[in-house]
């Protein structure tokens, strides 16, 4: 289960940068009502490197076992930034190491409310047909499987 | 009568001998009970006092923290905020930085000693950290230790309650291996010169004190060792009695024999009466220290250890805070024996007397400062905790609440109330209001006001006072609407005209808009933005009441909801705090997190008993509430909070919905942006009308509310399914219709054409 942190990581933190952009970029308030948003997108960048290295902590803290510990930090980053679909998707990926999988799925979910980024809707949807299948629940494995395709 | 006196003189000898030998042996066998009686009760006290002291577990009170003050690099945060923060800790500003607790000043920087504490996610060291200032963010973060930078770090949270034993006594433990060197020396110096030497009890020490007190005429000494202070304190009464000297004199010894000096002076030190906290009694040096100082022990200088040392005396006496002079001379005589025997020098002696008390303002444990909150964290924690272990076992509860927002909350709607009280022409505090403030995400309560008045908590209103909800009902009618998404939309058709319903009871209701008006053919957008109560009616009817009950359900309402038309316009009757879990799940796009005070508990040891994780839960279509905030965020954009644009300009978008009851006896007002809820209700005990609406009374509180939190704008996302469509403009028309915006659609259900109603 440990491997599902591994290939994530880097779509994280890549992430953990980018994503207040790609969110800003789908804003449909912000270009009607023409309100400044230079401010509110340098907050989230600089605060975004504060999380990537919340995401490296909890990373390192997960990979060695310490779920409950990256939980812990995971928490922290997102009392920061709760909007961060990167903490989020972290979070769905630790709970599935500790085998709660219909948290995993719940969390990976609210990780999709919060981003149209490719890579980490497809990396939700992945974790998601993957709680699904070890809850029994086939066809929705399917549907997510097929919708991380679509996604990738 | 020789001869006879002879025989009788035998006799009388003879007689005596045997009265003796009988008196004799009495004696003996008296003398042997007596000592087999002693030497039972010696046993006894001394099963006693092992047993008692063995398992001696202190009765700690729980203590309650605020969520911690992160600091971190690009924060918006200025230095005067910081330094603020510093203070309400009892950081000390100093020149240069010698121990924790302290922080120096230069420009755009301050340096800070961290103190080490047990967060809710592990123990942090103490640290030097140096925060660099540009432009009201902090620049810079480094540990000054070895110059490496840092990411993130923070300063120990506001210790906000206690929960206190029954018998209201007040204690902070300190462990043995806690307790300052200048503690021990000042204690030896004026209480037990000979404490390490003596047995318990010092006759020494007796002699001495006797002859100090008659040359100087009055009693200033006690003969009383530590260990027999201990035994005092611990198991005997205060009454002054040959027997119960004797008593404390052969337990002290007991004591002393068994136990080790650091064992009996750990015990001294958590034991020792030290004053009065209004009803609750001030035990232990570690509980002096924050009471007095606002620091813990391991933080106080020689003269502060010196007063405390001083107040053994007498604490009411000696007290700091209102017999100024005396307890500065007790100080100054603690100080003088110190120097004497060579504890401190010449040099530190004449420096710490020219020092004053230093002693902080009365601090407030009782939970009277922030009492409506922390009476919700009683209740949740009731959930997992017997009353008892709550009052007598130590905890450590960390909590969600913001000091500084709570602060702020507090001041404005202060400012708000008077002002409400006026424009409805009412004498001051006749309106009443309750307050709830969550970061959605996570569903932590940052700020809770249940009274006008925040240090009022007779009755709590956030939690307690259960009012009809009015309009705020109506997203849960509206996503019971769009749930249906085959048959409704945004720009759906609803019909605005008169409506009447037979009741069970036989009377017809026939409910009117707010404006007495019908509209007739209106778009469910406009309907639901101007809050028309006809056409909503008529939707949920049309719906059937059991869907909107689910939607109620969905929403997180756990009671039973009666199945009445009039429920369609909110006679629900909820607290603030179950509308703000309602909108909760709205302004987090349908994944419900329940609404939480508390982060962590730990035992008096730092063990971690219970950890709150975050838990979400998806309840509504991430698609139907999509819809729903961009309705809500038009409520604000065009609707009956449109108002708030001019008044909080630069914090636009934000969601919210007005909410009025009949009679305008309630106003209520919930609002959210990308992070912040608030919820804020305003009405009046005596249930009469508030003459305002939602909109000029609860929204008033709100938007006065958020012009200090200044909360980030709403960001909406939309879902993969959820396409946007151009269309005329129906705000406002006819007018409107030559111009055109967008509207929001599920993808799979996009109107052919739209027309301008």
């Amino acid at each position: 289960m440990k491997n599902l942190i591994y290939p994530s990581l880097f779509i994280l933190l890549l992430n953990a940068c980018a994503q207040p952009v790609q969110r800003s970029e789908a804003l449909i308030f912000v270009e009607e009502h023409n309100i400044p948003t230079a401010e509110s997108k340098s907050v989230r960048q600089v605060e975004s490197t504060v999380i990537a290295s919340l995401i490296n902590d909890a990373n390192k803290q997960a990979i060695s076992g310490n779920t409950e510990q990256a939980v812990a930090i995971i928490e922290r980053g997102l009392r920061i930034e709760p909007t961060n679909a990167g903490l989020w998707n972290l979070f769905a990926s630790i709970r599935l190491q500790q085998q709660q999988w219909q948290q995993a799925i719940e969390l990976a979910r609210k990780s999709n409310a919060l981003t149209n980024d490719k890579d980490l809707l497809s990396s939700n949807w992945g974790l998601m047909a993957k709680a699904y299948e070890k809850t029994g629940e086939y066809e929705k494995a399917k549907e997510a499987l097929k919708k991380q395709k679509l996604t990738s | 009568m020789a001869k006879k006196k002879k025989p009788s003189s035998k006799k009388k000898k003879s007689a005596t001998k045997r009265r003796l030998w009988w008196f004799n042996r009495w004696t003996i066998q008296l003398g042997l009970i007596l000592i087999c009686l002693f030497f039972s009760y010696c046993l006894w006290l001394d099963f006693n006092i092992r047993s008692e002291f063995e398992g001696k577990r202190w009765s700690v009170p729980a203590r309650v923290y605020s969520q911690p003050f992160e600091i971190y690099l690009g924060q918006h945060l200025d230095q005067s905020s910081l330094i603020k923060q510093l203070r309400m800790l009892n950081y000390k500003q100093v020149r240069f930085l010698s121990s924790s607790g302290q922080f120096s000043v230069s420009e755009h920087k301050v340096n800070i000693y961290l103190r080490e504490f047990l967060y809710a996610d592990g123990t942090e060291s103490e640290k030097k950290i140096g925060v660099s200032f540009k432009q009201q963010r902090i620049s810079h973060l480094i540990n000054l230790s070895n110059n490496e930078p840092i990411q993130i770090t923070r300063l120990e949270p506001v210790l906000i309650g206690k929960v206190f034993p029954f018998h209201d006594e007040d204690r902070v433990l300190v462990e043995t291996d806690q307790i300052p060197q200048t503690l021990i020396d000042a204690l030896i110096a004026i209480e037990d010169r000979r404490f390490f030497e003596h047995h318990g009890v010092d006759p020494m020490g007796i002699l001495r004190s006797t002859y100090m007190n008659l040359i100087r005429g009055k009693i200033t000494q006690g003969g009383s060792t530590l260990t027999q202070q201990l035994i005092k304190n611990m198991f005997l009464s205060r009454e002054r009695t040959l027997q119960r000297k004797l008593n404390e004199m052969l337990m002290a010894l007991m004591l002393d024999h068994h136990y080790s000096k650091e064992n009996i002076l750990a015990a001294y030190v958590n034991e020792v009466f030290l004053g009065q906290n209004g009803v609750k009694a001030i035990h232990g040096f570690g509980t002096a220290a924050e009471f007095y100082y606002g620091r813990p022990l391991q933080e106080l200088n020689i003269e502060q250890i010196a007063l405390l040392v001083g107040m053994v005396k007498g604490a009411s006496y000696y007290n700091p805070r209102r017999h100024v002079e005396r307890a500065f001379d007790r100080r100054n005589i603690v100080l003088q024996s110190m120097r004497d025997m060579g504890f401190i020098n010449e040099n530190q002696f004449q420096t710490a007397l020219k020092r004053s008390l230093q002693v902080t303002a009365k601090p407030d444990w009782s939970s009277a400062r922030y009492p409506a909150f922390i009476d919700l964290v009683r209740r949740h924690l009731r959930r997992d905790y017997q009353e008892q272990d709550l009052r007598n076992e130590g905890l450590i509860i960390h909590t969600t609440l913001q000091t500084d927002m709570q602060d702020l909350v507090e001041a404005s709607v202060k400012r708000s109330m008077s002002r409400l009280d006026k424009r409805a022409g009412f004498k001051e505090s006749t309106l009443e209001t309750a307050v709830v403030i969550v970061s959605h995400h996570d569903g932590e309560i940052l700020a809770l006001l249940g009274d006008r008045d925040p240090k009022h908590n007779a009755f709590n209103r956030a939690l307690d006072a259960r009012r009809p909800i009015g309009s705020l009902i109506k997203p849960a009618v509206y996503l019971a609407a769009l749930d249906n998404s085959e048959t409704y939309n945004v720009l759906s058709l609803l019909d605005d005209s008169q409506v009447s319903i037979k009741q069970l009871d036989g009377k017809v209701w026939s409910p009117q808009n707010y404006s007495k008006q019908s509209y007739g053919k209106v778009p469910l957008l406009r309907a639901f933005t101007r809050s028309y109560n006809q056409s909503t009616v008529r939707l949920g009817m049309s719906l059937g009441l059991d869907k909107v009950i689910n939607q109620l359900k969905n929403l997180g309402v756990e009671e039973h909801i009666r199945a009445l038309p009039s429920l369609l316009l909110g006679s629900l009757e909820l607290s603030p705090y179950q509308t703000a879990q309602m909108y909760q799940t709205i302004a987090s796009d349908g994944l419900q997190v329940p609404l939480k005070t508390v982060r962590a508990v730990f035992d008096r040891e730092g063990n971690a008993l219970k950890r709150y994780d975050l838990k979400v839960k998806e309840f509504i279509k991430t698609e139907t509430v999509f819809l729903m905030k961009y309705l809500l965020s038009q409520v604000v954009e065009q609707g009956t909070a449109k108002s708030l644009k001019s008044a909080l300009p630069s914090l636009m978008p934000l969601a919210g919905k007005t909410g009025t009851t009949n009679d305008l006896r309630d106003t209520w007002f919930a609002g959210f942006g990308d992070r912040l809820l608030g919820i804020v209700w305003v009405g009046r005990d005596d249930n009469k009308t508030t003459k305002l609406t939602g909109a000029t009374g609860a929204m008033q509180v709100w938007s006065d509310i958020m012009k200090e939190l200044k909360p980030t704008p709403l960001l909406l996302l939309e879902p993969e399914n959820i396409k946007w469509q151009q269309s005329p403009d129906l705000s406002n028309p006819p007018e409107s219709c030559r111009q055109k915006t967008r509207y929001p659609f599920i993808d799979k259900n996009i109107p052919l054409s739209i027309n301008c109603f």
